[in-house]
């Protein structure tokens, strides 16, 4: 590794700190959801009696506490790692932190208590039909809490990046331009661009909350479909962005193990930004079975979805390759997982790309097809790279060094069981076994098995990360005391 | 159709897991000296590949659309979903007709999914409060089907299912 975090860190203590403690929350924090996850799985697979109806309680906090809990993570780990370049207010950090501990407390109590099992995407009108009063109100304040904390953490991450560099650098375009005077690096160009998503995402939310709050006040009733449309402009896009935020990590982070570097060029500047423009309209291809949507839309829909995935293949995914392929690699842990990842990555897109062509989205849809995808890149992808780009940091702030098992034993066990649980996801997909279902109807009872072997492939993955995160979460509390 | 889906899936994975794991090999030995011009010119031919084929399949898709057409269906039925249950004009349909269902909701979104008699899925469409969504679809078999709500409409979303018989 030709950088040492731990020494840039030590000029910024408070920033290490803040961001060693969210880690190592984090790490124990992640266990809840896999436990819901588990629990869904042995529901679904007839294993575990589910008397007090809480299935689709452990679904919504599963869908919601992961988002939240991987966002956070990737804006920690981006926070820090680009601290060698520019260093954003640990001050604004931590208050982000707290909104969003806070936030996601309010958030369980009105799963569990308020009764809001609302599924992830809360999807209008049922948040005014399910869950108590109370419930409604808590649930709906903790989503403006969560991302009131999100948007101080960008605005943090932008003000540090606008020390060095102009608005117009920070997303490349003086490569566009041709006018090549100041080197941006990739990570920052491409975590620019996320999370200026990022933050429009979070005013799209500002007005899907205000409508809430003006039926809640009011008598006048929303629109179902234009509710939609904002729900998911707003849930498909934070979710890609927060990959979009790792993969500008690994531009950061992956080069390092092969002595070289990702370079940032004209080509790479026009591929970023065209994903800009083009992911905001991919979200599109959630609405297909809405025949009410104009069919114009849907044909961009389709087309943005293809492009997204094209850009990806083109540019990350081939980078990655070609990089490997000239260079000599150092193998560790943390290079093998987010190699694997990527590849996972890809896996996902391909089952994306294809579930985004609208006839094969008619059969697709709302099966266990979708769950398969996103777990492909976001679970077996980008969780697999954070949790990679945390060995390799807290090989750094602990003085560490890498025992030749951890990557021999532990990573095959955590891969293989996170591979099997998004394998019986796909199994389910090609058996029409729809998603989000706490009991399946006989006729399905493939789903049923399926859910039995992926309780087996869970419980394997949770062995391998209770030892990874032991460790882990060991040598980010001995950096603290650094 | 979700045979194929799966399968062409599966193959294009093999193939990426393949080439990772070649490329993963070949770097355990010297590294390959390859200009970066050489290296740009394979993304340019791997872009072009892509283009082609998604252009491919985008058009493929558009010529089967499952949106209505200007065609006159033979039978229209209206469906009203509600919790936890659907409410059709008529549970009985026509074998080999053009059937039209015209669906909508009375509380929160559902989807009206229609599986055949050994578990596929034939086709589903969104069941919006105030919208009237048009599923257009011909039984070739006659036999019993099942309509299945296929968006998480609250605590018995899945216990809310109608038999239909096609004859
Ligand atoms: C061991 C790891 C995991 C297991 C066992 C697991 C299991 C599950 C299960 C059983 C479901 C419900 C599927 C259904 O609709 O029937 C689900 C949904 C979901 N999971 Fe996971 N998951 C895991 C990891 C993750 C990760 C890492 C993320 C994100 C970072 C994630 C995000 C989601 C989301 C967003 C949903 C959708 C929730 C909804 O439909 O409202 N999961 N997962
Ligand atoms: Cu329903
Ligand atoms: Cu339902």
């Amino acid at each position: 590794m030709t950088q040492n975090y731990f020494e840039i860190q030590n000029q910024n203590k408070l920033l290490r700190k803040i961001t060693l403690i969210w880690l190592a929350l984090a790490l124990v924090l992640f266990l809840l959801p896999v436990i819901f996850g588990l629990l869904m799985r042995s529901i679904q697979a007839n294993i575990l009696p589910d008397p007090n109806h809480l299935f689709y309680n452990y679904l919504t906090a599963h869908g919601l506490l992961m988002v939240g809990i991987w966002v956070t993570t990737a804006l920690a780990l981006l926070s820090f790692t680009m601290s060698k370049y520019v260093v954003p207010s640990a001050k604004l950090i931590i208050i982000s932190v707290i909104l969003i501990v806070v936030g996601a407390l309010m958030l369980l109590w009105a799963i569990f208590i308020g009764d809001m099992a609302i599924g992830w995407y809360f999807l209008y009108p049922l948040p005014m039909r399910l869950g108590t009063l109370a419930g409604r109100i808590v649930f709906f304040s903790s989503i403006g809490v969560l991302g009131v904390g999100w948007l101080l953490w960008s605005i943090a991450i932008f003000l540090a990046i606008a020390k060095k560099y102009t608005f117009a650098q920070t997303l490349g375009w003086h490569y566009i331009i041709k006018k090549e005077d100041v080197y941006v690096p990739p990570m920052i160009m491409i975590a620019a661009v996320s999370l200026l998503a990022i933050i429009i995402c979070l005013l799209i939310a500002v007005i899907l909350l205000l409508l809430y709050l003006l039926e809640f006040l009011t008598p006048v009733a929303n629109d179902a479909l234009l509710m939609k449309n904002l729900t998911f402009v707003f849930g498909h896009t934070i979710v890609n962005m927060n990959l979009y935020l790792v993969i500008a990590l690994v531009y950061e982070y992956f080069p390092q193990y092969g002595d070289g570097e990702f370079k940032n060029n004209r080509m790479l500047a026009l591929a970023w930004n065209s994903v800009l423009l083009v992911v905001m309209f991919a979200y599109f291809h959630h609405l297909y079975m809405d025949f009410a949507q104009p069919d114009a839309i849907q044909y961009i829909g389709q087309f943005a979805s293809y492009g997204a995935g094209l850009v990806a293949a083109v540019f990350t995914i081939f980078s990655v390759l070609a990089f490997v392929y000239t260079h000599k690699m150092k193998w560790n842990f943390s290079s093998i997982l987010i190699y694997i990842a990527v590849s996972m990555w890809t896996v996902g897109g391909i089952a994306a790309v294809i579930d985004a062509t609208i006839p094969v989205n008619f059969r697709m849809h709302n099966t266990l097809w979708v769950p398969a995808h996103f777990h492909s890149y976001y679970f077996t992808g980008a969780v697999m790279m954070m949790l990679a780009f945390m060995w390799a940091i807290s090989l750094e702030v602990d003085s560490a060094e890498e025992k030749p098992w951890i990557k021999k034993v532990l990573l095959p066990v955590m891969f293989i069981g996170g591979f099997g649980v998004v394998l019986m996801f796909y199994f389910g997909g090609t058996s029409s076994i729809p998603r989000r279902y706490a009991v399946y109807p006989p006729e399905l009872h493939s789903g049923t098995v399926y859910a039995a072997i992926a309780v087996g492939f869970i419980l394997l993955f949770l062995a391998g990360y209770l030892i990874l995160a032991g460790i882990l979460a060991k040598r980010f509390m001995n950096g603290l005391r650094k | 159709m979700q045979l194929n889906v799966f399968l062409s899936w599966s193959i294009a994975s093999i193939i990426v897991m393949l080439v990772f794991y070649i490329v993963y090999r070949r770097s355990k030995k010297e590294p390959a000296s390859i200009s970066y011009d050489i290296i740009n010119n394979k993304r340019f031919k791997l872009l072009y590949g892509i283009v082609i084929l998604l252009f491919i399949a985008f058009f493929a898709a558009l010529s089967y659309l499952p949106y209505p057409t200007k065609e006159e269906p033979d039978q229209i039925i209206g469906v009203k979903a509600k919790m936890f249950l659907f409410e059709l004009t008529q549970d009985t349909l026509e074998v080999n007709k053009l059937i039209e269902f015209r669906i909508t909701s009375e509380d929160v979104t559902h989807a009206f999914g229609v599986y055949d008699s050994t578990g596929m899925l034939l086709g589903q469409v969104q069941a919006m409060p105030n919208y009237i969504n048009r599923l257009r679809m011909r039984f070739t078999e006659p036999g019993n089907y099942s309509i299945l709500c296929l968006e998480y409409c609250g605590p018995l979303h899945h216990q809310m299912r109608k038999p239909i018989l096609v004859r």
